[in-house]
């Protein structure tokens, strides 16, 4: 087995959703609350991964990411490294694709909470960054939770996005479906089947774990 | 001194627009009323009073405070207000107990000193016993009550109440409703109560505002308001059975003779009236059967309606007018439908509005 790629993979889908934590929530609330009219825009940009074949959007985010485009010039002038094929392009290209997974999840459970409750808090003298704290994260739990094993599992197993941007250096961007899929390149497929079982089992988990949330009611 | 005043007007795209006026004491304890039927936009005035909905246009201050202006483009938070708020649902936190819910917005002080305030509460509030449980485990009552301990428990200068007690069964209504007057007096903070109940509005209002369509359309004190109305509408909306127009014919000393469809009645004199005029008459001054005096008709009756322990009575007397009997005087008569029966109104309460030809 894999164990670098296997490792890479892990900590790819970790930093993702922890990053997707941070920004997804903010973005989900105001896309849960907000009555601006171009609103909708925002949501089509949000869920546009869900449709795109990850090879638009791979090679889109590698334009982007080139020595030519503002993004990679930045990018290069900073850091003295390119963005594209390496492990900070690829955390890029994977937040950018695991969005809806995160923000959809997010807004549909902030979208059900009472409004009521929200305003009874301000009423309260409690501030909005603390209302959320206390009454809409563990309202919306459920939601929250789902949106975090949904964006891991995903950037665990994307493949298409990977491949364009990262290419495939081992240590660096070689996750585990590019190495399954080099095994079977290879005809090594006893080494791409115990790969694609791992992946199997743990999509299979995130799933169950999710729909088992769904399933008990916050508050009997 | 500081007083709420409030002069504001609310539009909503495609809908009706409100147009407030307010004015309450800030210095000592009374209750007004915001009366009007549903839909008359009294939520509508107590949300952008609270802070959680910004009018078009106007000005609200309390005392030297300025809450809105639309001028300066002045808009405080609700968390600035310093207001008590309890909507109509209660909003109760669900995830937290009922001690929590009570504690909720006492941040700012130490734990011990919450501690206690929360335990004066549930103890005011008749809560002991049940400080663990959720919200989902009370009854409406309960509820109500954990919800008006959470609003009082910061000691707000203004507490703003939207139908308190409309969500509630109706036996709970009628105990809560004695026992919230006794609350709202003991901590002695101003409060705006919205109603559309009008045994809710007197018995806890000391002063009443009248709302219908947007507008406000009288204010006074409560008994006032709702014995004398001094308009047609709003005799109709505090629920005077009897408005009808009428005429005077003439004038003597103190009292007045009015025409009402074929019936003349005299009514006290309380002010210079003549030409047309609104005559109100509430159900409960119509006496059927009674002895001699002045107003005495006859009518025929049309309609019964059971309202527990009145019923409602319409007859015909030249006029449509509505008499409302106690069950066991309704019983001794033994009325039914298209008998005649005589009625008699002591004109002192028959209300008389001035009417626009």
């Amino acid at each position: 087995m894999d164990w670098t790629a296997i490792g890479l993979s892990l900590r790819l889908a970790a930093l993702t959703t922890c990053i997707l934590a941070v920004i997804g929530m903010p973005l989900a609330w105001w896309l849960a609350i907000s009555r601006q009219r171009w609103k909708f825009l925002v949501e089509a940009v949000v869920a546009l991964p869900l449709v795109l074949p990850p090879t638009v959007l791979g090679f889109y985010l590698l334009l982007a990411m080139g020595p030519h485009s503002p993004l990679g010039q930045g990018w290069l002038r900073v850091t003295g490294e390119s963005l594209a094929f390496s492990f900070p392009g690829l955390l890029l290209a994977s937040i950018l694709y695991s969005l809806p997974f995160a923000v959809r999840p997010f807004a549909v459970a902030f979208a059900a909470i009472d409004r009521r409750l929200i305003e009874a808090s301000w009423c309260l003298g409690v501030s909005r960054l603390s209302t959320f704290f206390r009454v809409v994260a563990p309202l919306a739990r459920t939601g929250i939770l789902t949106g975090l094993i949904l964006t891991f599992a995903h950037t665990i197993g994307e493949f298409g996005v990977v491949l364009m941007v990262g290419g495939n250096i081992p240590g660096v961007t070689r996750t585990v479906s590019i190495a399954i899929y080099d095994d079977v390149q290879a005809l090594e497929y006893a080494a791409a089947n115990r790969t694609a079982l791992l992946l199997l089992a743990t999509s299979f988990a995130a799933l169950s774990a999710t729909y088992a949330l769904q399933r008990k009611p916050a508050f009997p | 001194m500081s007083d709420l005043c409030a002069d504001f007007e609310k539009r909503f795209a495609g809908g009706p627009s409100i147009d407030a006026t307010i004015h309450i004491r800030g210095d000592r304890f009374s209750v007004a009323v915001l009366f009007g039927p549903s839909g008359s936009g009294k939520t509508t005035v107590l949300r952008c009073l609270a802070g959680l909905e910004r009018p078009e246009a106007g000005l609200i201050h309390w005392g030297d405070e300025c809450w809105f202006d639309s001028r300066r483009r002045v808009n405080l938070s609700p968390q600035r207000r310093e207001i008590g708020y309890l909507s109509q649902d209660f909003a109760l936190f669900p995830h937290l107990s009922v001690a929590e819910n009570i504690e909720y917005g006492l941040g700012n002080l130490s734990s011990a000193t919450r501690g206690k305030r929360v335990g004066e509460l549930l103890d005011m509030f008749g809560l002991i016993g049940l400080d663990e449980r959720r919200p989902a485990q009370l009854s409406g009552g309960e509820q109500q009550r954990v919800a008006l301990a959470r609003a009082l428990a910061r000691t707000p200068r203004l507490l703003l109440l939207d139908e308190p007690l409309s969500d509630l069964d109706s036996p709970t209504r009628e105990s809560l409703r004695i026992e919230l007057r006794r609350w709202l007096a003991k901590l002695a903070i101003p409060t705006l109560l919205v109603t559309h109940d009008r045994v809710e509005a007197l018995a806890l209002g000391d002063t009443a505002l009248l709302m219908h369509d947007g507008r406000m359309l009288e204010t006074g004190p409560v008994r006032e308001v709702f014995a004398r109305p001094r308009s047609a509408e709003a005799a109709r909306i505090v629920g005077i059975e009897t408005v009808q127009a009428g005429e005077i014919v003439s004038a003597r000393e103190d009292f007045v003779e009015v025409r009402l469809g074929k019936a003349r009645l005299t009514a006290n004199a309380t002010s210079t009236m003549e030409g047309k005029v609104w005559v109100c008459i509430h159900g409960e001054d119509v006496q059927l059967a009674a002895g001699d005096g002045p107003n005495r008709l006859t009518g025929v009756v049309r309609e019964l309606t059971d309202e527990g322990p009145l019923v409602r009575v319409v007859l015909d007397c030249g006029f449509r007018l509505t008499a409302l009997v106690p069950r066991p005087q309704f019983a001794a008569l033994a009325l039914p439908l298209g008998d005649t029966v005589t009625v008699m109104i002591v004109p002192a309460d028959i209300h008389l509005i001035r009417g626009t030809s």
